[in-house]
């Protein structure tokens, strides 16, 4: 049994946001299958810092799939082929000896590349900053028992609370809509008492925001959903949907 | 509350304005499907409601210049839709994220649409319904015989069932996406409303298209 795989990469390399960028083929060998993705690119950059070339630039912080600052398109499909998992988390037991893997940095217009793979997510940070909160003065926690909370909400709130903010489902998407992060952000606090103060003025400021930062409209393909990492569901759109409507029409 | 104008702009708002629009031109096209089944009730009982219908003008032209607003409104919004659903994301991916088909070909299938349509209204809307083109074994059957004329020419047929293969398309990712977009999402009744929006658009596909095609084969009587 081999543990060790060749492994032919297509990367999308570009060295800034303004430059025009080209695909480059690396042979890699000897990969560890029980590698993960990032570390198999760790290994191409060494050596490529070794023959005095650019090293392949990509994002990462905790690889333990939890962050969210990771992630590239890995033969056209966010975060590479396995469900529910990140690319820091994809391992290269996942890949067939002498494959050719393409990679490719998630792409919209929104969310600019910097460098081959590392994107811009300023525009998520925009959307949060317009009403991604609650205002309430901090302190030491309040009793668990002062708010009760039914279990299905609190279990709606956490699925939708996952969201890491990635941007795959706006890398998914065919039309680069960033529709399942905001609609995750803005239920997440929807479901539970503490966000239901602002709950009108969140919907409405965060979904304006999203429009302000030129992110395409959702036209329910759904492959927000599919290529998510923390597998948050559509539903949490046509919550969003009906809230808008609620705070923009009806109130 | 937002000002109408704002919501309408936002990415929700117009949204809904094309759900609801096309919601509005898709019930449209079930009546007018149900108005076809009576040609095959003979050119007396087609005509009689065609007559019917005629006779409640001016109020026919007020029912006509909405379908047509509607018409336009749709348009409009879903057009400037894919433009900005275009804008963002200028280059694309080397290798495409599979997107499903009747999806990503919605734009497409809406434009056959429109030019089926143009076509559509020029054939049977805007011609006279007696002449001609009405006259079946020397007798002028008004736009009974026109239809049936019409219906005679094989590639007319295909060139029609086309146009119905487009609506079709359109309508089965339609009509479910307008609950969506509407908010009206349950893990119970999905897969309900999934089949509605598919067997509703197949069931009006092939029910113009059979209509035509029964026409062709001579099952529409001709007294």
């Amino acid at each position: 049994m081999s543990d060790k795989i060749n492994l032919t990469l297509n990367v999308w390399r570009q060295k800034s946001p303004k430059s025009a960028g080209k695909f480059e083929a690396y042979d890699v060998k000897n990969v560890d299958v029980n590698s993960s993705f990032l570390e198999m690119i760790d290994v191409l950059n060494e050596d490529l810092t070794k023959k005095g070339q650019d090293p392949i630039e990509f994002d990462h912080d905790c690889r333990e799939g939890i962050c969210g600052t990771c992630g590239a398109m890995v033969n056209g499909r966010p975060h590479g082929p396995l469900k529910n998992t990140t690319l820091c988390q994809l391992h290269m037991r996942e890949f067939k000896n002498n494959e050719t893997i393409t990679i490719e940095p998630f792409r919209s217009t929104s969310l600019p590349i910097v460098k081959d793979l590392v994107v811009d997510r300023s525009a998520f940070d925009n959307i949060i900053k317009s009403g991604g909160f609650i205002s309430a003065k901090t302190g030491s926690g309040q009793d668990a028992n002062a708010i009760l909370i039914p279990k299905p909400d609190a279990d709606d709130a956490f699925n939708s609370a996952q969201c890491i903010g990635c941007s795959a489902c706006v890398a998914a998407c065919p039309n680069a809509s960033a529709m399942l992060f905001v609609a995750a952000k803005v239920n997440h606090l929807a479901k539970l008492p503490q966000g239901q103060a602002e709950r009108k003025s969140r919907v409405k400021s965060m979904v304006l925001a999203m429009d302000k930062s030129g992110f395409g409209n959702c036209s329910n393909a759904y492959e927000c959903e599919a290529a998510c990492p923390k597998g948050i569901s559509v539903a949490n759109i046509a919550a969003m949907n009906k809230d808008f409507m609620k705070a923009g029409i009806f109130s | 509350m937002l000002p109408i104008k704002q919501y309408f702009a936002s990415s929700i708002g117009k949204k809904q304005i094309a759900a609801l629009t096309g919601l509005m031109l898709s019930a449209f096209v079930v009546i007018h499907l149900l108005e076809n089944f009576l040609l095959f009730k003979g050119p007396d009982v087609f005509n009689a409601w065609v007559n019917t219908l005629q006779s409640t003008k001016p109020f026919l032209y007020v029912i006509e210049f909405g379908l047509l607003g509607i018409f336009l409104l749709h348009l409009f919004t879903t057009f400037k839709i894919v433009v900005e659903n275009k804008r963002a994301r200028k280059k694309g991916y080397r290798e495409e994220v599979a997107t499903k088909i009747l999806v990503k070909i919605m734009p497409i299938s809406g434009t056959a649409l429109l030019i089926f349509i143009i076509f559509h209204l020029i054939d049977f809307r805007f011609t006279n319904h007696h002449g001609a083109a009405s006259i079946v074994m020397g007798e002028d059957l008004g736009l009974y015989g026109l239809v049936y004329n019409y219906f005679q020419n094989i590639f007319r047929v295909i060139g029609y069932c086309i146009g119905l293969a487009a609506l079709g398309c359109h309508l089965s990712h339609a009509i479910q996406s307008v609950f969506q977009t509407f908010g009206i999402f349950s893990e119970k009744y999905n897969h309900l409303i999934k089949k509605t929006s598919v067997g509703l658009a197949t069931g009006l596909m092939l029910g113009f298209s059979a209509i035509a095609i029964l026409i062709y084969l001579g099952f529409a009587p001709t007294a």
